[in-house]
């Protein structure tokens, strides 16, 4: 039986395959805990929205000024409860599909506080949730109140404070080493708990992607990618996401054992795009400058010669 | 760019005996450079198949050869250190591996002091690999220490 205090080791193949043994169970746990909470907001949202009409205790919490009036808080009450659903349902989907679990979590800790960096979470999704909600809670109020009525621009904003953060939950929400200003590796999990050879270290597979590098049209910046990922060995592709983005990233994949490595190779790849990147561009300018001048002095040349042309004629 | 060998022998007629291989000026100069491309690429295959296998073994010996040196005492630390990695434990399974390869002797001089040298005896073609690793590989402690450089700066 495998106990929490065990430290995931993927030296050899006894603790690779205890890590893996581990890390399944602590996934399947988590998965569970998840699905239930899942089952309940699932429940709780049809069970509002099937009973509405009978929960007069929702419908009639009312709020009483001085010049005794009275007002229903059915819109604040409703769209509190769905929209915080929808976004509890989509982050615990998330949290299901991220295969991060506290002992990998640990283990990435670890492997790279020693290289001198720390391993922490980017955005909160949760955070945007909340301030971008907030507002739209205050809004529904005024509309109970009948301070507002319904507009477009009101309708807008409500699907932006949903669909804002259940976006960044899906691109940002990712863990994250800083290696200096501007520069950062995005960390994304994979493993798959289905596949039979269940001690394969190459199950848990780690893919890091750096910070936008420039646009995937500049051409000084695209020859100098080009050139450090043919010298580091890089994938060009990247990411799903990454081959639709209009800029440029570098990408390495990695699994627990090479970690520290690849994590380095990233590093220096970033290095290299800081030192020559400027270079490239410079000599890039320098080069349109002069085709550029010499483009004039033809433009000259040509004036002069058709002058010639006109006092000869 | 010349990205292959027969690109190289074809490019300096090296296999053609009839002529003469004449080098002087810049031409010497490209030829050194070209043929060092192809030893550093040589390395960095190195450097990837030994990070792609299950065990550190590969990166151990690329160690040890990159410490090897006549009056070189390397001993088991030394090769942590130079792999940038926090634990010695993280390392036994591959000098168990690899003495019983016989790919490398270890002298256990006390309990904790062990000697680690390249078993070029038995292995003629280890001296060429470490010479090739000691030129051209930078080692995780290097390239760790260049990138803490990098991060002090600006």
């Amino acid at each position: 039986m495998l106990t929490k205090k065990f430290n995931l080791n993927f030296e050899d193949e006894q603790g690779i395959s205890n890590s893996i043994r581990l890390l399944k169970s602590e996934y399947v746990i988590k998965a569970i805990k998840a699905s239930i909470y899942l089952t309940i907001i699932i429940i709780t949202c049809i069970g509002y929205i099937l009973l509405q009409p009978q929960m007069t205790f929702l419908h009639d919490i009312y709020i009483t000024n001085y010049s005794q009036y009275s007002f229903k808080l059915t819109l604040t009450v409703g769209w509190t409860l769905i929209s915080t659903s929808i976004f509890l349902i989509c982050y615990l989907i998330k949290y299901i599909k991220v295969r991060l679990t506290p002992s990998i979590i640990n283990y990435m800790k670890e492997e790279l506080e020693y290289l001198g960096y720390a391993f922490q979470k980017k955005y909160s999704s949760g955070l945007i949730f909340v301030l971008l909600n907030s507002l739209s809670v205050i809004l529904m109020t005024y509309i109970d109140l009948e301070v507002f009525t319904f507009n477009n621009i009101i309708i807008g904003y409500l699907f932006l404070s949903l669909a804002i953060p259940i976006i960044w939950l899906g691109v940002n929400d990712k863990y994250v080493i800083k290696i200096k200003e501007n520069f950062y590796i995005l960390f994304d999990f994979h493993y798959s708990i289905r596949k039979r050879h269940s001690d394969s270290p190459a199950l848990l597979g780690i893919t890091l992607s750096s910070n936008r590098l420039c646009s995937r049209f500049n051409k000084p910046g695209k020859n100098v990618h080009t050139r450090i990922c043919e010298i580091r060995w890089l994938p060009r592709s990247g990411t799903k996401i990454q081959k639709i983005s209009p800029f440029l990233h570098f990408n390495e994949f990695s699994v627990p054992l090479n970690l520290q490595k690849q994590v380095l190779n990233v590093i220096l790849a970033l290095h290299e795009w800081d030192d020559f990147y400027e270079k490239e561009l410079n000599s890039f300018n320098y080069n349109i400058s002069l085709s550029s001048n010499y483009r004039n002095l033809i433009s000259i040349d040509q004036l002069s010669n058709l002058f010639i042309h006109l006092f000869r004629i | 760019m010349i990205n292959l060998f027969q690109d190289f022998v074809k490019k300096y007629e090296l296999d053609d005996f009839k002529k003469k291989l004449e080098l002087n000026g810049t031409t010497k100069l490209d030829f050194y450079n070209e043929l060092n491309t192809f030893m550093e690429k040589i390395c960095r295959i190195f450097d990837k198949l030994t990070n792609i296998a299950s065990l550190r073994g590969g990166q151990v010996m690329m160690s040890v050869a990159k410490l090897t040196s006549p009056d070189a005492v390397i001993n088991k630390t030394d090769i942590k250190n130079n792999l940038n990695i926090d634990r010695l434990d993280k390392l036994w399974h591959a000098f168990e591996y690899l003495e019983k390869e016989n790919y490398i002797n270890i002298e256990k001089k006390t309990s904790k002091f062990h000697i680690v040298k390249l078993n070029e005896d038995n292995n003629p073609d280890l001296t060429l690999f470490r010479e090739i690793v000691q030129t051209y590989w930078e080692s995780p402690q290097e390239s760790s220490e260049k990138t803490k450089d990098w991060r002090r700066t600006k």
